[in-house]
């Protein structure tokens, strides 16, 4: 019996979570993730799958307010194909539902995929209307497609990149940042799971580098958030623990009937038992309320973390820079959510961040979307007139347009943020008015104009 | 008299049952299994993050008191099915899912077998990785 685990902390995947969660069920065990973010992960399906940390649900709501407050209507999922990404991207497509937005094209990468197999699905998403991209990967996969997209020029001006928090945990648990790579992410836009920043974290922080002399298995990594709430996912377990003795639960064991009828006895499942009062703990445990190094740790009815929040991060340089916070209480903010806490609900209080720096180094907002490679040109029917030729007017030689008419088109044209290819087709024959009505059939019977002058 | 001890019976009673109800034996030592990738980013910082907090847990006084809390990591690098077997009973579990399937379909079993080898030994895995 000493032997037997009454609780497991993790798994750190959502696909292994998948799996697993059912075993945890089966055992009354609970199962802590301080990892699994995958929001399909939920207490209703698996009642003893106990998520730590704050649900890809929240994340993508963030996301998805982002996009809204840059006045962007369509956007480019990338995503690797596992539990973990193509939930997160359909939760999403939920958020952006809400606020009448949508995605445009999913770009899904298989897990595993080499880098030829990337680059072919990002040439395949650059050739779409949308600019501005959602990345939603695991680090090793993303920091390739960063590098994908550097190299086809993809995080060039004109481009959005907003990648999940798998980006912010990777550079803040990297000793040091290289400029090599953070030269191919200039201008992103990332999230951090918010903690707050409590005495214990403050603590947990400064005695990390002794922390990891102890631990030897581990090459110098610094806290993230994922690292923070791991901390308090154990002593999420310890207080637990210490309800359930209190309310007098007993650690016993006792072989699983189901499993023995199942496998007949020629299986040697001796060691399988379940957790007699496996559902007490998970009770206690559902009903912690503490201040960890995260802030307060409390899960809500639905079994989530209480007070979801990230920061909102621009990478500029050789360096993170925070341009304000997302909470579910209240939206985007330039303050931090703490201080929102203390006021009162206002959930239209003006949404409000920093400016952030684009992908080539600008701070004007990019426009989102361009025309789509693969799009038809503006083919302009220009009657060949012999009168007011002042107004419009074909060279007969050269064959080249001109008047006020057309002067005024070339400059609004010029105005456009985004290049708009066109051509000029002449109608008649020169020589008399064309008729205007014949010009008119052409729309109809689509042989050349889209538009007249 | 026989009142008195009547009552006095009673009373012996509703102790002892209390005692039985209320205070349960605190065992010296709780066992707590973690599962994760320990050579990804968040395996990382999670396995310095674990130990610290299972370090401060057993120095604090005021949380489970007289009780060790022992995490025993499951460490990815040692390889096998049998070391599944052998290991939590999660692990155990592995070898419960995988055979009832191998005697009616061979690629369902790979696959089981597959996906729990990867939460014990994830530097051979196939699709999954230390993500989130």
């Amino acid at each position: 019996m000493e032997k037997d685990t009454i609780a497991i902390i993790g798994p750190q995947s959502s696909v292994v979570a998948h799996v697993i969660s059912h075993v945890a069920n089966e055992l009354q065990v609970p199962l802590m993730s301080f990892a699994a973010t995958d929001p399909t992960l939920t207490p209703l399906q698996y009642p003893f799958f106990v998520r730590t940390v704050h649900s890809d649900q929240f994340q993508m709501a963030s996301v998805a307010s982002l996009i809204d407050y840059y006045g962007w209507k369509m956007v480019t999922a990338v995503y690797i194909d596992d539990d973990y990404g193509r939930n997160g991207i359909s939760s999403l497509d939920d958020e952006l539902a809400k606020r009448r937005l949508k995605i445009l094209y999913k770009a899904a990468i298989r897990p595993g995929a080499k880098k030829s197999e990337m680059a072919a699905v990002l040439v395949k998403a650059a050739m779409m209307e949308s600019r501005v991209f959602v990345l939603h990967a695991h680090d090793d996969s993303g920091i390739d497609v960063f590098s994908l997209a550097y190299n086809l020029s993809m995080t060039s001006g004109g481009y959005v990149w907003i990648a999940t928090d798998w980006l912010t945990a990777y550079l803040d648990s990297a000793p040091r940042l290289e400029s090599g790579l953070l030269s191919t992410m200039q201008g992103v836009l990332t999230l951090r799971q918010h903690t707050e920043n409590t005495d214990r974290k403050k603590t947990l922080v400064s005695q990390w580098s002794k922390l990891v002399k102890e631990d030897s298995g581990s090459s110098g990594s610094l806290p993230n958030s994922y690292g923070l709430y791991a901390y308090d996912t154990v002593w999420m377990l310890a207080h637990g623990l210490d309800a359930f003795f209190n309310s007098g639960g007993n650690i016993s064991f006792s072989p699983d009937p189901r499993l023995r009828a199942v496998a007949g006895g020629a299986l040697n499942l001796d060691a399988l038992s379940v957790f007699d009062e496996g559902m007490l703990l998970l009770e206690k445990i559902r009903k912690v309320n503490f201040m960890g190094a995260t802030g307060t740790v409390k899960l809500d009815s639905d079994g989530n973390l209480i007070l979801p929040a990230y920061d909102i991060v621009n990478i500029i340089g050789s360096g993170l820079r925070t341009i304000g916070y997302w909470s579910n209480y209240s939206g985007l903010s330039i303050v931090s959510p703490e201080t929102l806490y203390k006021k009162p609900f206002n959930v239209s209080a003006n949404q409000e961040l920093h400016s952030a720096i684009w992908p080539g180094e600008t701070v004007t907002k990019p426009r989102g979307w361009v025309f789509p490679n693969n799009g038809n040109e503006l083919r302009i029917g220009v009657p060949d007139r012999v009168s007011y030729r002042q107004f419009v007017s074909v060279d007969n030689q050269t064959e080249t347009v001109g008047g006020f008419c057309i002067d005024v088109f070339a400059a609004a044209i010029n105005l456009l943020q985004y290049p708009v290819t066109y051509r000029f087709i002449p109608f008649g024959n020169g020589r008399e008015n064309p008729s205007y009505t014949e010009l008119i059939s052409q729309i109809v019977t689509n042989v050349s104009s889209t538009l007249y002058f | 008299m026989k009142f008195m001890l009547h009552i006095l019976s009673i009373f012996c009673c509703l102790c002892s049952c209390a005692l039985g109800q209320n205070i349960s034996v605190r065992p010296s030592v709780v066992n707590i299994g973690a599962l994760f990738t320990f050579s990804s980013t968040n395996g990382r910082a999670a396995k310095v993050a674990i130990a610290a907090a299972v370090n401060d847990i057993n120095k604090d006084p005021s949380v489970l008191r007289g009780t060790k809390l022992v995490v025993q990591m499951q460490d990815t690098n040692y390889s096998g099915f049998i070391g599944i077997v052998q290991g939590t009973p999660f692990m155990s579990l592995a070898f419960f899912l995988a055979s009832p399937l191998c005697h009616c379909d061979n690629k369902t079993y790979s696959w089981f077998r597959l996906t729990i080898v990867d939460i014990v030994c994830p530097k051979r895995q196939l699709f999954l990785t230390g993500g989130a």
